[in-house]
């Protein structure tokens, strides 16, 4: 960091030097330095403040948030337009507790190895091929078949248009990793490439599910944003398993950097907790003293850090649980003067938000409540990317004369199919599967049914066809 | 009927009632694709089971301590799928499932929307707390399969709040069994029974979250494995179960394939059956391996008694919680295919298969815990006669025998309290036979449990943590060294009193036995100050590192008592540790050195135990030698003779088996020197000595604090190169444990 701020010096740098927190917002340097815990695995978290961001302009209020690359597939969720959060997160053995943004990761991209057990069973994954030698295709002498190599044999990468053709693939050497398992299946190599998708499918659909599930929602009550330049092949295919009928690949091209354009549009934010434990019947002005303590050390510090007070936003939280029960759940407290009415409220907005994810019914009141900590978040806006928007009133289906043959499961084989790039698209402009989205650091697959719009701020939006519809 | 015939081992061929149509059809014609989806989705099914039964309940039980699992059984009860939490269920569900095929198909008879509660230790459970919740799934009119799952219920009555009833004589002091009783029917919940049930527990609306918890993890599955079958048919999701337990089972004889056919056995002593008791209580565990049949029997085990023991589910719990762990990890726990081999022989009124009415509501605690430690030690000797397996040795740890301390009285704002602390979460992960194991490593059988923030317990109790930290020296000394556990004091804060009921075991035994040479892992203790100064340390700006920093007279409670703890009173306690693997001074001084550096080895242990003096090569090599020496002057029991020629069969890393024109000779792998014939003991041929059981270990505790029969720690050397073959804690005048024989091929 000390490297980074003699150079931004040495260049004349006027602006503050900032990083990103596994918090969701930014920190200048010098909080980054006090508390260097706070920058671990803050790049994921990233996409999440990107994909709530542009939510609200969507007006999606539920978002899955998936990121896909070569090695890792990493997800969050966006509840209500507010990411979900967890007070803590493990390394190793070990578990330290900080306010974040809940994003996990699997060992899962297109480097993934499919493999055939002694059993002649085909797995997916866990092992990767890493980026070198990478997948069969890179030509780096990789001959293990990966995901991403059943895709170019399948037709859904094209070989002289990966990075926008700036890395050549090498088609038969997918075909000839894939033929090392087709082999052993008894099968063709195209129908063991299909294969090798639709089990990393079902594994990422069955992920989205356990973690939706596990916080106690509905994967089908989400949209889908799917980012990371190996999503969007996959992204309409593990959302309708899940019945989920919206994907949303967001602005395009920027897909394959959207973490980075999240923490671009992240404000500075700090978070202030107090655990102390308090049951019903709480003290409410306990409660306010802590929470005003909490204020005053925010406003001091974005004070400090040269915000205007002006673009200073405080809110007030408060985690709740019913007594002998341990799924505490955070929600807002009232400004200003906090009384017994304030905190009858937050008990009552406690008791819905468990209801709605644990079920009617699975609330124990008769165990009282339990206030286990307040927390003020501090925000201090600072500038953000604007997006430009378009007019986006046409419906007219976008052209192209290119194609190439792709395989879709859906269809029983190969089918010639029209390829769009970037010239083909605009504004309003709609595809119907099957299609292929070319693009220079992304690839999106529109299936049968499926239909694709570019919006007026250029994301690429997918109406996804039901399963047998 | 199984309640007048004390307790259920399900036939080999189970009798259920013609009138309940069953779905057995399956296509043996599925693609590998469809297999592996249909395989994860089921996986996933069971998972959501789980996660449902979690959120329901959100009970510190289900959600922190994991004391629950899911499962997914055939039509005819066979594990399909068992969930990732604590294993030892998964020796107990079918039972609970066969039992109520062959005990209530005709009446009540079993239907499509019903479920079955049971917590009966005669039928399939441990301990009265651990709830069964059964779910059977129709398609089309015809079982299809069971869904099941167990979940620990906080209070489910008897003499003793939270319903671990350490001074019960029988099963009378304690929560009364409830066979298998339809909880659900036709989808309809019967009032009459939850309220029979509810009327157990002190505290009922909690244990009927508990089971609205535990009947909607069923539905989730329920719900899960209809939409399957509606998408892909009965007939190939039936087939994809049955290619599941196939394919497990066949993964679980390829591993069986390269062990050689033997008997391995183990050999534990239980202290102290009641409060105020002074004696100890051997169990026993024999595993015979022939072909493709593990039989596993605990003949020998002492007569049940007291609270100590555990029913004959809990035994066979036991041994799947650590054969999952060892011989299973590569299929998902579809335990089903496994399980078409084992053969269980319990000996029935013993304390590790009691009968009725025998008191086994401690039964995690004690002999279900001892059915684990006996089973990992078994097993783990079964698995070092394969090379191939080798790698995957681990000596015994967890939290093995422990510690546990339950604390009631008034809290920090004036209400009641009652809780049982679960720090020995932390547990400790034993040596591996290629490497160190992993201090405070928590539980292998119960993988996803997770040990309580400090700040957790301060909050919730009126009690004020002065340290918790690893306890060093308390891992096993071996050339790898077990993990170290952790201990921890703390003072009541906030309130005048707090009242202690200890709940422990391994306190004056070791119960984490060294593998291949390698001590065994520290004991637990108790430890007790009275009347200290701690208030004016802590007024003073210090916090002590050792109650020997603090005035005040010393105690060491017994592993089952009761005290009160007044605010100036500090309380320390300490939790098992793991065992260590191969001869302590074979550990490379740079090891010990680092050990010593990261505060996990003390320098008088390096010295003392591993006989190493840091930075001083000559000198350890010189300490070693004359160690070597010392061993070898105890005398040799045999003429010591190399044997040349290939090995037939390996024992262990250390011992093979030599062609001889006598059918085979045992000599110790380095030296190659002859122990005895094939047929005989090994030990017999080593040299024997005898030691104090503190010897065992720098954090073995003095066992004649407790109970009253004197225990040795037994070391057994190789009377040529001196190494440590083998070390036992036994009894004095017990016999030496002929633990290991192989067939010879």
């Amino acid at each position: 960091m000390e490297g980074i701020e003699g150079r931004l010096g040495d260049l004349d740098y006027g602006g503050q030097f900032l990083l990103m927190t596994c918090s969701g917002g930014c920190v200048p340097a010098a909080e980054a330095k006090r508390l260097p815990v706070l920058l671990l695995d803050s790049g994921p978290v990233g996409g999440i403040t990107g994909t709530r961001y542009l939510a609200r302009m969507l007006g999606h209020p539920n978002v899955i948030a998936t990121d896909m690359g070569g090695t890792s597939f990493d997800v969050g969720l966006v509840r209500d337009f507010e990411p979900v959060r967890s007070g803590d997160r493990t390394i190793g053995q070990l578990k330290y507790y900080v306010p974040n943004i809940d994003v996990r990761s699997i060992g899962s991209g297109g480097g993934s190895i499919a493999w055939v057990d002694e059993n002649r069973n085909l797995h997916v994954g866990p092992h990767s091929v890493g980026a070198d030698p990478g997948p069969a295709c890179y030509g780096r002498g990789g001959t293990t078949p990966s995901v991403t190599d059943a895709h170019v044999t399948l037709g859904g990468i094209s070989p002289d248009f990966f990075l926008g053709g700036e890395l050549p693939l090498d088609e038969t050497a997918s075909v000839s990793a894939l033929a090392g398992i087709a082999e052993p299946l008894g099968m063709d190599t195209a129908t063991a490439a299909a294969g090798v998708l639709r089990i990393t499918e079902a594994l990422m659909a069955d992920l989205l599910r356990r973690m939706t599930i596990e916080k106690g929602f509905d994967p089908s009550d989400f949209v889908l944003y799917s980012y990371g330049g190996a999503g969007g092949l996959h992204a309409a295919a593990f959302a309708r398993e899940l019945g989920i009928g919206t994907v949303v690949v967001p602005l395009a091209e920027a897909a394959s950097v959207w973490s980075a354009f999240g923490i671009a549009a992240s404000d500075v934010l700090h978070v202030y907790e107090a655990a102390e434990l308090m049951i019903a019947p709480i003290d409410a002005a306990a409660v306010e003293a802590n929470v005003k303590a909490l204020e005053q050390r925010a406003r001091r510090q974005l004070e400090a850090e040269g915000v205007a007070p002006t673009d200073v936003a405080l809110r007030r939280f408060a985690a709740i649980r019913y007594g002998l029960q341990v799924h505490e759940l955070t929600v807002p407290l009232a400004g200003g003067q906090i009384g017994d009415r304030e905190i009858a409220a937050a008990i009552e907005a406690f008791e819905r938000a468990y209801e709605d994810r644990y079920g009617a019914g699975s609330g124990y009141s008769e165990a009282g409540f339990e206030f286990v900590s307040v927390s003020v978040e501090a925000t201090g806006t600072i500038s953000k990317p604007a997006l430009a928007t378009d007019d986006d009133a046409t419906a007219e289906p976008a052209r192209t004369t290119r194609s190439r043959r792709k395989h879709w499961p859906e269809l029983g084989g190969f089918a010639d199919t029209p390829i769009f790039r970037r010239e083909d698209m605009g504004p309003g402009r709609t595809i119907s599967g099957p299609a292929i989205v070319e693009l220079a650091t992304t690839t999106v697959a529109v299936g049968p049914g499926d239909v694709c719009r570019q919006d007026a701020l250029g994301n690429l939006v997918l109406e996804v066809a039901a399963h047998g519809a | 009927m199984a309640l007048e015939t004390g307790f259920y081992v399900p036939p080999s061929d189970i009798h259920i009632d013609p009138g309940l149509p069953l779905s057995s059809e399956y296509s043996e014609e599925i693609d590998p694709i469809t297999y592996e989806v249909i395989r994860h989705n089921l996986w996933n099914i069971n998972e959501e089971h789980g996660l449902t039964l979690a959120n329901v309940s959100g009970s510190p039980v289900a959600v922190y301590a994991h004391d629950f699992n899911p499962s997914i059984l055939t039509e005819r009860g066979e594990f399909v799928y068992f969930g990732p939490y604590i294993q030892f269920f998964s020796g107990m569900t079918d039972l609970v499932v066969k039992w109520v095929l062959e005990n209530r198909s005709t009446n009540p008879g079993i239907r499509d929307g019903d479920m079955f509660l049971s917590n009966d230790p005669m039928i399939g459970t441990h301990h009265q707390s651990d709830v069964f919740v059964l779910c059977p799934i129709f398609w089309e009119g015809e079982l299809f399969a069971w869904t099941a799952n167990a979940l620990h219920q906080y209070d489910i009555g008897g003499n003793t709040p939270g319903s671990f009833c350490v001074d019960a004589t029988d099963v009378f002091d304690e929560p009364t069994p409830i066979p298998p009783i339809k909880v659900v029917e036709g989808g309809e919940l019967r009032a009459d029974v939850v309220d029979m049930y509810l009327r157990h527990s002190r505290l009922p609306r909690i244990m009927g979250l508990d089971l609205r918890a535990q009947i909607a993890g069923n539905n989730v599955a329920r719900e899960g494995l209809c939409r399957l079958i509606n998408r892909y048919g009965p007939r190939v999701v039936k087939g994809v179960m049955r290619k599941i337990l196939d394919d497990a089972e066949s993964a679980f004889l390829a591993k069986l394939d390269v062990i050689p056919d033997g008997t391995w056995k183990a050999r534990g002593y239980l202290e102290t059956a009641h409060p105020g008791d002074r004696d100890v209580y051997e169990g026993r565990m024999r595993v015979r391996k022939q072909d493709h049949t593990l039989t596993f029997d605990n003949e020998g085990s002492h007569p049940q008694t007291g609270s100590l023991n555990t029913s004959f589910a809990g035994w066979r719990g036991g041994i799947l919680a650590v054969l999952n762990s060892f011989l299973c990890f590569d299929m998902l726990f579809a335990v089903g295919g496994a399980l078409r081999h084992l053969r269980f022989e319990p000996s029935a009124g013993t304390i590790l298969s009691v009968e009725h009415p025998g008191a086994t509501s401690c039964a995690p605690a004690f002999a279900t815990q001892m059915a684990i430690d006996l089973a990992h030690e078994c097993l783990v000797k079964m698995v070092s006669a394969a090379p191939s397996l080798r790698a995957g040795v681990v000596a015994p740890g967890g939290h093995s025998q422990t510690a546990l301390v339950t604390l009631h009285g008034i809290d920090q704002r004036g209400a009641n309290f009652g809780t049982i602390l679960t720090d020995h979460l932390l547990g400790s992960v034993g040596a591996f036979s290629t490497r160190d194991g992993v201090s405070t490593g928590g539980l292998y059988w119960d993988p996803f449990s997770v040990a309580p923030n400090v700040e957790f317990n301060e909050q919730s109790y009126p009690i004020l943590t002065l340290y918790r930290r690893e306890t060093p020296d308390s891992g096993g000394a071996g050339a790898h060294r077990g993990g170290n556990a952790a201990s921890m004091a703390f003072i009541p804060h906030r309130t005048g009193e707090v009242n202690h009921v200890l709940i422990g075991a391994g306190v004056a035994v070791p119960s984490a036995s060294g593998v291949a040479g390698g001590q065994p892992g520290g004991t637990s203790w108790y430890r007790y100050r009275d009347g200290t100064d701690i208030a004016e340390m802590l007024g003073g700006g210090r916090i002590p590192a050792s109650l020997d920093e603090l005035s005040g007279g010393d105690a060491a409670p017994p592993p089952k008592t009761e005290l009160v703890q007044s605010g100036v009173d500090v309380f320390e306690f300490g939790f098992t540790a793991s065992g260590g693997y191969g001869d302590p001074i074979e550990r490379l001084p740079s090891d010990v050195a680092a050990d010593i550096e990261a505060g996990s080895v003390s320098e008088g242990a390096a010295r003392a135990v591993y006989l190493v003096v840091p930075g001083d090569p000559v000198e350890t090599e010189s300490l070693r030698a004359a160690e070597r020496d010392r061993r070898l002057a105890l005398g040799s029991p045999n003429g010591a003779a190399a044997v040349e020629g290939p090995a037939l069969v390996e024992l262990s890393e250390h011992l093979a088996i030599v062609a001889t024109s006598d059918g085979g000779t045992i000599v110790c792998a380095r030296c190659r020197t002859a122990l005895t014939g094939a047929g005989d003991d090994y030990k017999s041929g080593c040299i024997r000595e005898d030691l104090p059981l503190t010897s065992a270990g720098p954090r073995v505790g003095k066992t004649e604090d407790f109970i009253e029969s004197p225990m040795q720690f037994r070391c057994f050397y190789c009377p040529s190169c001196a190494r440590r073959l083998a070390t036992e804690v036994a009894r004095a005048g017990d016999e030496v444990l002929d633990d290991v024989r192989l067939v010879v091929p």
